[in-house]
């Protein structure tokens, strides 16, 4: 479904080089879920932004696939269309707009992916979409409420139907309850697990979340760690315990 | 759409886009005020010729032309013009008494055809009226009083025909209309826009004048009584405060413009009395008449006449008429002008300073352009994890431009509309505006003296604000440019990590 092969990710800080992935590899199958586990500054959501195309790889030291195409040969236009509609991002601090109510953050992934006409044009139909699965979250009852006024938990949860809204097929979580206490963090998880569930073919999503939580990596389907920029071998997540 | 929903809530939520949108409110309202006062001023000044000279003068000053009514009624017959009017100008000094004299433009006048031409009688100020001024809430001018109702009515009949009334017993004098700055009564100018007090007609006034002989020379001054029977208001202040109407019949024959028997010259015999007293001259063969003459006939054409196309049939007119008669100048010896024409120095003057003072103003503007940036620079920094965000759900960089520029015509937008509603309640009360300054204040800005005109223009011109208003959005678009592209540029993992 979507592969790394070998890619490398080098950041420069003035005249200092800092390599951060060297070499790492990883693979989901469909419907997969696979949790990244890592120490911070492994290089673990590095490796979550190359695979979702925010950012790419150094030049030739790897590919990253999904499906039949490859990222690497994918234009800026190629890309952003990529993660308009293949990806879905949860990240650790949400990154809800604040002017924006919950139901517009919501929608911002429809508006962005169908533009003006287009959006208009299936108003009803994505608003009602939106409206479901903010309802599956739980948060029907704050619809009109701007982000600023939800807890942690609540954002989280704004953000994961904000990820789910345009039903793609893979799911990339960065640390998705590592910003909330333990008990809001389950709640977060399990939404994320219903929802990876409840696709528009019935089939379930892809999902790589990287985490430095043992306890939330044992709910997916299979556990690698990276360290040093090197992702390990992946193990299931009973024998990774 | 997201660029739309995005940029209405970010515009109500922050100061920042509020001073961006009152610098452009300013600047807009200084350009658009600036314009429709000195555009005003100008388009005043270009129109007033209508009502001062018609649309084109024929003129020879000083020693003037004969034949007049010849050329009068040659102009008339022409499609292009619908009236003619002869005149006498001439300078001379007026005393009023009490040590008050004034030098002034003395103009001889046939009202009929001078209102034909002009719209002459308009301007009389001293009549009855029906309705106040629009600022006259008091209904405090004198002219509405129903008890003065008869008096103001027979100064306006005095004033359309300019004829001396016949009554019995009083030695009859020739009236003048007098300008109703002449005397500088504004001080009993109220705000409203009357004068308070009839204070100049009735009296009478001495006209000094100067006359010449046919081919230029000085002759003895002339002075004759006038009774003050109206006055007039043209608006424009160099006319109103320099110009007094006489008739034309009366002018003439101060300035001895008027028919005169031609005699023989040679020496003339004396008569004698019975008692061998010298009491006169012997009468002279009379071999002809030298015709009444004028300075200037005054044209009026049709209504949106090209004023250059009639300038040059009033000129063919006259080598017509020139040609018939010898003792009549040739058109080469004859100004034939347009109102323009006439004061091309001064309203070329006006035209550059408008345009200098404009420039100087729009570069002022582009400050606009600075601030929007530096603004838009800075909420773009604010805004960075917002880019981020959109970035992250597949939004483009050219989707990301677009939502600043277009933050930048909504900033833009609101600016203008703000500073074209602030320009027109400026533009529309500047006169209210100033003379408050005046009152409470003590600062003086607009003096008709050196404006020409006694009020302030108040032309809120569409056209203008079009341009201001495109130039206003336009200079957000340009200053909203560069953070645009520095949004798009945005690494979008950098933004998203941008604290």
């Amino acid at each position: 479904m979507i592969s790394a092969s070998n890619i490398s990710k080098t950041y420069r800080l003035g005249r200092v080089e800092v390599p951060v992935l060297r070499g790492a590899s990883i693979e989901a199958e469909a419907g997969e879920w696979v949790a990244v586990l890592g120490a911070s500054g492994s290089g673990k959501s590095t490796l979550l932004h190359l695979l979702g195309g925010l950012d790419r790889p150094d030049r030739g030291s790897g590919t990253i696939r999904f499906g039949e195409t490859d990222l690497g040969k994918l234009g800026a236009a190629g890309l952003d269309k990529f993660r308009r509609t293949q990806v879905g991002f949860v990240f650790q601090f949400f990154h809800l707009l604040p002017e924006l109510t919950v139901l517009e953050n919501v929608l911002l992934g429809s508006m962005v992916g169908r533009g003006r006409l287009g959006f208009l044009r299936e108003r009803g139909e994505l608003t009602k979409r939106a409206e479901s699965i903010i309802d599956v979250v739980g948060l029907s009852h704050r619809l009109k409420h701007r982000p600023a006024e939800l807890s942690g938990g609540e954002r989280q949860r704004v953000a994961i139907a904000r990820a789910l809204m345009n039903d793609p097929p893979v799911i990339l979580a960065d640390e998705p309850t590592g910003n909330l206490d333990q008990k809001t963090g389950g709640g977060v998880l399990d939404a994320l697990a219903e929802l990876r569930l409840a696709t528009s073919d019935g089939s379930s999503r892809t999902m790589i979340m990287v985490t430095h939580d043992t306890r939330v990596a044992d709910r997916a389907d299979r556990v690698v760690t990276i360290a040093d920029g090197v992702v390990q071998a992946g193990a299931s997540a009973a024998e990774t315990r | 759409m997201y660029q739309a929903l995005l940029t209405r809530r970010y515009l109500t939520s922050k100061v920042m886009p509020l001073l961006a949108s009152a610098a452009v409110m300013l600047c807009v309202a200084m350009e658009l005020i600036t314009w429709s006062v000195m555009g005003g001023f100008l388009n005043q000044l270009i129109n007033s010729g209508r009502s001062l000279i018609g649309d084109v003068e024929i003129s020879r000053p000083n020693t003037g032309f004969a034949h007049y009514e010849e050329l009068t009624a040659m102009l008339e017959a022409d499609d292009m013009i619908v009236a003619a009017a002869p005149t006498v100008d001439a300078y001379g000094l007026i005393s009023l008494g009490g040590g008050r004299t004034s030098f002034c433009n003395i103009k001889g006048i046939e009202p009929d055809s001078f209102d034909a031409v002009t719209g002459y009688r308009e301007s009389l100020y001293w009549k009855p009226l029906d309705e106040p001024l629009p600022k006259d809430e008091a209904r405090e001018d004198p002219r509405l009083d129903p008890d003065q109702r008869e008096l103001f009515a027979a100064l306006e009949e005095f004033g359309n025909t300019l004829e001396t009334p016949e009554q019995e017993g009083l030695t009859a004098k020739p009236l003048t209309i007098l300008g109703l700055e002449v005397f500088s009564k504004r001080g009993l100018r109220t705000p409203a826009g009357f004068v308070a007090e009839d204070w100049t007609t009735q009296r009478e006034l001495t006209v000094n004048v100067l006359p010449t002989d046919r081919s230029g020379g000085w002759l003895e001054p002339t002075a004759r009584r006038f009774v003050v029977a109206n006055e007039f208001a043209s608006g424009v202040y160099e006319i109103d405060s320099r110009t007094l109407y006489v008739h034309l019949d009366e002018l003439q024959d101060m300035l001895r413009m008027d028919a005169a028997e031609k005699v023989e010259p040679g020496p003339v015999g004396i008569v004698y009395g019975p008692d061998g007293e010298p009491i006169g001259f012997e009468a002279q063969d009379v071999i002809g008449v030298d015709p009444a003459r004028v300075t200037s006939v005054l044209v009026r054409g049709v209504d949106d006449a090209d004023l250059l196309v009639l300038r040059e049939r009033v000129n063919e007119i006259y080598s017509e008429f020139a040609a018939k008669h010898d003792e009549v100048p040739d058109a080469q010896f004859i100004n034939v002008l347009t109102w323009e024409d006439r004061n091309a120095t001064l309203i070329g003057a006006i035209k550059k300073e408008t345009a200098l003072v404009l420039f100087i103003f729009g570069i002022i503007s582009l400050t606009s352009v600075f601030l929007v940036l530096a603004i838009f620079w800075s909420m773009v920094s604010e805004r960075t994890k917002d880019v981020g965000i959109l970035r992250a759900i597949g939004a483009s960089r050219l989707g990301v431009a677009w939502l600043w520029i277009r933050y930048g015509l909504a900033i833009g937008a609101v600016g203008t509309t703000l500073g074209i509603g602030l320009a027109y309640v400026v533009i529309t009360n500047i006169n209210a505006i100033h003379d408050w300054l005046g009152s409470a204040l003590g600062i003086s800005i607009w003096d008709p003296a050196v404006y020409y005109f006694t009020t302030i223009p108040e032309d809120f011109d569409a056209t203008k604000t079009i341009i201001v208003a495109s130039a206003g959005v336009l200079s957000c678009v340009i200053g909203a440019l560069v953070p645009a592209a520095r949004a798009a540029r945005m690494h979008p993992v950098k933004a998203l990590r941008f604290e």
